[in-house]
């Protein structure tokens, strides 16, 4: 993939695209969707090109290894989802003030609709409490021009640069021109500058006062920026950004409105370019602001009309919803409804039957369902009055029917911290579960705080070898980083155990009644006020099962239904939900093209009806 | 031209929907292509637009402005069927795929009767395509389902898609080595639908 062809790419595959075109040497992410390909296509071309990727143990220490090397004259990526942005703006805040040597671009991938996500929270807002520069592109293509210019931009104004994408253009492909790759095999340096790269109060109070002056400068130069256009010249406009454009055009093209209407196209979000947003302001009887989330561009003209005094009337969120993800059809009865037009809704098509919804669920086989099994099984045995503080990860979809094993999960890490609260002040046994994963990435701090301040809970840590949910990407217990090399694993047990806790046992969950029994172990613990009880649930996530035995690795048992003593009564399937089994014929049948021989449905199976298959 | 593709997380409705954006780009198109990546992908719905002409802005379709719906489960199409745009083209493949959580609350799984009746409301062009019977009949790898399907779709002549391109975009993501059982998988998937025409109750 070299010169001037035009391919297909995703819109995060032109992002990477665009780092490698723009001469990026170093990249550091922590998976999140939807950001995760830009690292996984980044960490595939590592090689070839002779760049650093890494998978970091969360997004703060992302940014920190990526904005070293931008220390070291490097440029340098971080990407991550936009709540990976939280986690890292402790860093992110400062960096600003500290400014960048080599270009330092970080990749904000929203998610408006929380399609994969635990809230939707709109990452332009950084832009002036960061006093970082964002911008926004509305396609794949622009998406690779964008981030190169984000380079450009950074080490010209010696600051970090923030590219946000959402989930619709991070997964939506388009047309892409390639450009050629560099080839500049370049080694960091590293000269020290310690007043520059010290954040000590008699430092930081001049450089915010560089960083306000940065700021300025930059909002100058973007009101000439190449990527915000203005198209058309009427007395009614409308101002958007990202997908909102693309749905903007979309609906004027259907309102056949192209000519009535100017648009101004804004990419560079903030510092917003008050000049140029003035000259579009001047004059126009009426001004509509479509964008997603929060009405960041609206209330921006508004107190810009009103220093100004241009008395154009500016619309936004009254046509255009505050919550979800816009659609195309949202943006056209939004601007309709703007110019006064009506619409004749075309599809007056009702379904007569009921369709029944289809939410995700856990894999054929998966661990986590039989670890959930496990901890209801062992609190109805002990017939305890159990709550389950639960964490971020597949895990999550123990949250419904018919596991219902999670009472509370916020984001990651919390599982822990929330459950020394509530080990204090529920007055219930508490039970929480966290990936192996999410447990490295923020649980740690809080499983000390359980020594520190003792805490009696149970703590169960879902150990399947990687992460999961984002699409497999190594964990610290893999034992592969990004790039492919075999490193030393951290093991959870020993994290436990360096955190004073005496009780840490370890199961695997496909043996039920041993797993039932250590959690019982563990309640009884608790019970007795002996602090913290940890039983790591540990096996391989049932998709790289079925991949290992696939490729000949391993040797996975099957489990088989016995026609003769199924007598359909679908209790499995209603028990444990697993979707490889299909009610067929009045029965059920196993499919075992997923099945990995978990085993659960005979243990719930009341005809004792499902038999092993060794394969 | 506006295809949208639907099914279950696992199916594959990713590389079918990748397939046809990369013949749209080999016929000269701008295209979009959205996919559902994440959460979803773990059995849950998957539906993937496809748009490609001269000046395509945004990757997702209107509702009620679908050419055509290609769903590879029966659920799942009427799932997708506010995005047909009236006398659209919907291929359903026959596969049945209940959803746990239906069997757990009690709600009937729809057949593809009814599902047939449903979409007969708006359109003549309904195309039920068995797949499995395909494979068997002619002894396919159960992997080529969707290069059976995307050769029904191509025999429908709406798909707006070449012929060419579309194998050359095939070979290009299923290697050389998948050639021919994918072109004889095409093959089979548009004999089938000539021959059997479009589906009634
Ligand atoms: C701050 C933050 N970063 C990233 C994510 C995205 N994310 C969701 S779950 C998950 C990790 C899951 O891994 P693990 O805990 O090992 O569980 P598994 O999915 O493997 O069961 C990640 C990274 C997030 N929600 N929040």
């Amino acid at each position: 993939m070299n010169g001037e062809e035009i391919v297909l790419m995703l819109g995060n595959e032109a992002i990477a695209r665009g780092a490698l075109e723009a001469g990026v040497r170093v990249a550091a992410g922590y998976p999140g969707t939807p950001s995760s390909e830009i690292i996984e296509v980044l960490a595939e071309w590592a090689k070839e090109h002779g760049i650093y990727v890494e998978w970091s143990t969360n997004e703060k220490v992302a940014v920190e290894v990526a904005l070293a090397a931008s220390f070291c004259n490097l440029r340098s990526l971080a990407a991550m989802k936009h709540v990976g942005v939280n986690v890292a703006s402790d860093t992110l805040f400062t960096a600003t003030y500290t400014g960048v040597r080599g270009g330092f671009v970080i990749i904000s991938a929203d998610d408006p609709s929380c399609h994969s996500s635990q809230n939707e929270q709109d990452n332009r807002l950084y832009g002036p409490h960061m006093y970082i520069p964002i911008l926004e592109p509305h396609s794949p293509q622009e998406a690779k021009d964008i981030t190169m210019y984000s380079f450009e931009l950074s080490e010209k104004f010696k600051i970090p640069v923030m590219v946000r994408t959402t989930t619709r253009l991070s997964h939506s492909r388009g047309n892409v021109r390639l450009g050629p790759i560099p080839n500049i095999a370049k080694e960091g340096t590293f000269e020290r500058s310690p007043e520059e790269m010290s954040c000590l109060p008699s430092n930081a109070r001049k450089m915010r006062v560089k960083l306000i002056e940065k700021i300025k400068s930059i909002e100058e130069y973007f009101n000439d920026s190449p990527f915000n256009c203005i198209n058309g010249d009427s007395k009614v406009g409308i101002i958007a950004s990202g997908l909102a454009y693309a749905y903007t055009m979309e609906a004027l093209r259907a309102l056949k409105a192209e000519e009535k209407v100017s648009v101004l196209k804004l990419s560079t979000l903030y510092p917003l370019p008050k000049k140029l947003l003035a000259s579009f302001l001047e004059g126009k009887e009426k001004v509509l602001v479509v964008e997603e989330l929060e009405p960041f561009i609206e209330s921006y003209v508004k107190a810009i009309c009103c220093e100004l005094g241009i008395d154009s009337r500016v619309e936004g969120k009254n046509l255009i919803p505050l919550a979800g993800e816009l659609t195309p059809l949202i943006v056209l009865e939004g601007i309709a409804s703007f110019l006064g037009e009506k619409l004749v809704s075309k599809s007056g098509f009702k379904l007569e039957v009921e369709v029944p919804p289809r939410p995700p669920v856990l894999c054929a086989g998966c661990p986590h369902r039989s670890t959930f099994y496990a901890i209801k099984s062992a609190v109805r045995k002990m017939k305890v009055d159990a709550i389950y503080p639960s964490d971020i990860g597949c895990y999550g979809l123990g949250f419904y029917q018919p596991l219902e094993a999670i009472d509370i999960s916020l984001c990651m890490g919390a599982s822990i911290g929330i459950a020394c609260g509530l080990s204090k002040f529920s007055g219930k046994i508490v039970i929480a579960t966290i990936g192996d994963s999410t447990f490295m990435h923020a649980g740690i701090p809080a499983l000390i705080n359980a020594t520190f301040n003792p805490s009696n809970f149970i703590l169960v840590i879902l150990d399947n070898g990687l992460v999961a949910m984002t699409g497999h990407q190594p964990s610290p217990v893999t034992g592969v980083n990004a790039m492919g090399e075999k490193v030393k694993v951290v093991l959870p047990e020993d994290l436990v155990k360096a955190c004073s806790i005496s009780f840490c046992k370890i199961v695997d969950p496909y043996y039920l009644e041993a797993t039932i029994s250590t959690i019982m172990e563990a309640i009884e613990h608790v019970q007795k006020g002996l602090g913290p009880a940890v039983v790591i649930s540990r096996r391989k996530c049932a998709l790289t099962l079925l991949r290992e035995a696939r490729d000949g690795k391993i040797k996975i048992a099957k489990n088989r239904v016995d026609e003769e003593k199924c007598v359909g009564c679908l209790a499995c399937i209603k028990l444990i939900g697993c979707p490889a089994l299909l009610p067929f014929n009045g029965k059920v049948i196993i499919d075992e093209s997923i099945c990995t021989g978990c085993g659960l449905c005979g243990h719930v199976c009341p005809f004792k009806a499902v038999m092993r298959v060794e394969t | 031209m506006n295809i949208l593709l639907s099914g279950v997380g696992g199916q594959g409705i990713l590389t079918l929907a990748e397939l046809l954006g990369d013949a749209a780009i080999l016929d000269g198109y701008e295209v979009r292509v959205s996919e559902v990546h994440g959460m979803a992908q773990r059995g849950g719905q998957v539906v993937c637009h496809v748009r490609f002409g001269k000046n395509v802005y945004s990757p997702l379709i209107i509702e009620g402005a679908s050419d055509m719906l290609i769903s590879l489960e029966v659920l799942e199409s009427l799932r997708a069927a506010r995005y047909l745009k009236h006398e659209g083209v919907v291929i359903i493949n026959s596969l049945e795929l209940p959803p746990p959580l239906a069997i757990i609350k009690g709600i009937k799984y729809p057949s593809i009767n009814d599902a047939i009746k449903e979409f007969m409301k708006i359109t003549k062009k309904i195309y039920v395509i068995n797949s499995m019977e395909i494979i068997k009949r002619n002894r396919l790898p159960a992997a080529t389902i969707n290069t059976i399907i995307l050769g029904s779709a191509w025999a429908t002549g709406e798909l707006g898609l070449s012929r060419d391109s579309l194998i050359k975009a095939m070979i290009r993501r299923f290697g050389e080595k998948w050639k021919d059982i994918n072109i004889k998988a095409f093959e089979e998937g548009a004999k089938y639908l000539s021959e059997t025409g479009v589906a009634k109750v």
